[in-house]
């Protein structure tokens, strides 16, 4: 693969754009449901405490500066249990891939093309991406940065006409706080999308400066626009409405009318949306094939990518039955599985350093 | 049926490829068990009994006693 190295534009984007892309197309709706008027204040602390706990990788990855994920893992770990948690990650970023294309054929199948095979779009889709990341991830930045000022200008242009039906009084009573609906319902929100964000650590010997600081940063104001998003929805569809679209922003883009001759404008807001999930696909199909080579002693993840692919496109076909057992499936699961890898795993790595260091001095 | 035929019709393209280049046996043993998961996971999901990884996920935690 073709690694140089990402510039920090092209790594803000890249985290902006990964936090963002199914979240904010996916969430809105489930957060209104769980907590009404106040959807929008939950990004806000589940963002601060999705990123508190991918802290402890970014405190590995400045120890161990010029090591990715899997190389931290060996080097602490030793090489048969380092290969044993690289596993594990490399479970996370497969299952991460499945999730992706799921939640996009999933979109597809109930909205623009319902006659066409839900295999059909994963395949074109994550194809895409592999040739992407076959490229490396210089290739992934720089199709990130070209992407960006299109979706910021698209994106902004949609939000101020869509605030055309916006009604403050879906915001009241402002003063009547769900806490249950707030903090404990939507905790999930702390794993999907802000824990992926250990992914990063694979890309940051490639960061040239403070490259955990800026991932701080940059996954915070993907947090803020998750927020300003949700806020938005709430405004513009209300709270009776919203919980029961599973797709808010499709439906506000289709109810979307500029003028007689300018209207359903949901093709357009969802081929943007589409940017957002490329970006997020390759990067992390990226680094389960780098993963996955450096785990196995590989010169490269050329070879493995394309049987990888369609082992993944296999899992995108069996993710969930149906949606409400998905949907039970992220309240109860989702959070214990991420704790494992973001939280868990760099916790026992930071002792095991800690004791071979004092063992050593 | 087609999602299968195409796998198993990539996979052969790739071994026959691969094979041509004399990779190490590591590489392609690896390559193996990844296509054989692949092709198996579609095989499965045509008899309507695929590899469910949320699943999967859901029983080690029920196991552990996370949830």
């Amino acid at each position: 693969m073709n690694d140089t190295t990402v510039t920090m534009r092209q790594f803000h984007i890249i985290v902006v754009f990964t936090t963002l892309s199914t979240a904010f197309f996916l969430l809105p709706s489930s957060l209104i449901a769980d907590a009404k008027q106040h959807a929008w204040l939950v990004p806000l602390w589940t963002g601060a405490a999705g990123i508190a706990s991918t802290l402890p990788w970014i405190y590995l990855a400045r120890r161990h500066a010029r090591l990715n994920l899997m190389q931290i893992n060996e080097r602490i770990l030793g090489r048969p249990f380092g290969k044993l948690a690289n596993l594990m990650l490399l479970f996370h970023m497969v299952i991460v891939c499945a999730w992706v294309l799921n939640n996009l054929d999933d979109f597809m199948t109930t909205t623009l093309m319902q006659q066409t095979k839900e295999w059909v779009f994963d395949a074109a889709f994550l194809f895409t991406a592999l040739y992407a990341a076959q490229k490396g991830i210089t290739a992934i930045a720089r199709t990130a940065e070209l992407f960006a000022p299109m979706l910021i200008a698209m994106f902004s242009v949609f939000f101020v006409l869509a605030v055309h039906s916006w009604d403050w009084s879906q915001f009241a009573p402002a003063a009547e706080f769900d806490w249950s609906g707030i903090l404990r319902k939507p905790s999930y929100m702390i794993a999907f999308p802000f824990m992926d964000g250990f992914m990063f650590v694979m890309i940051f010997p490639y960061i040239k400066e403070k490259a955990g600081a800026n991932y701080v940063k940059c996954a915070a104001a993907g947090a803020l626009l998750l927020s300003l998003i949700t806020f938005i929805v709430t405004g513009v569809l209300g709270v009776s409405r919203a919980p029961h679209v599973t797709f808010p922003l499709f439906v506000m883009a289709q109810e979307l009318m500029i003028s007689s001759f300018l209207e359903h404008m949901e093709a357009t807001i969802a081929i943007l949306w589409f940017a957002l999930v490329f970006v997020k696909l390759s990067f992390t199909f990226y680094c389960a094939i780098t993963g996955i080579a450096q785990t196995c002693g590989m010169r490269s993840g050329g070879l493995i990518a394309v049987p990888l692919a369609i082992l993944i496109v296999g899992f995108a076909q069996s993710m969930h039955r149906n949606l409400i057992e998905n949907l039970e499936w992220l309240a109860r699961y989702l959070l214990p599985y991420y704790s494992l890898n973001t939280l868990a795993l760099p916790l026992l790595l930071i002792a095991v350093d800690l004791i071979r260091r004092r063992r050593a001095a | 049926m087609t999602p299968l035929l195409l796998a198993i019709l990539v996979t052969a393209a790739l071994f026959i490829h691969y094979g041509k280049q004399r990779r190490p046996l590591k590489d392609m043993l690896l390559l193996a068990a990844l296509s054989l998961a692949g092709i198996a996971q579609f095989a499965l999901l045509i008899v309507d009994k695929p590899v469910r990884l949320p699943a999967l996920i859901a029983a080690v935690i029920d196991v552990l006693g996370f949830a």
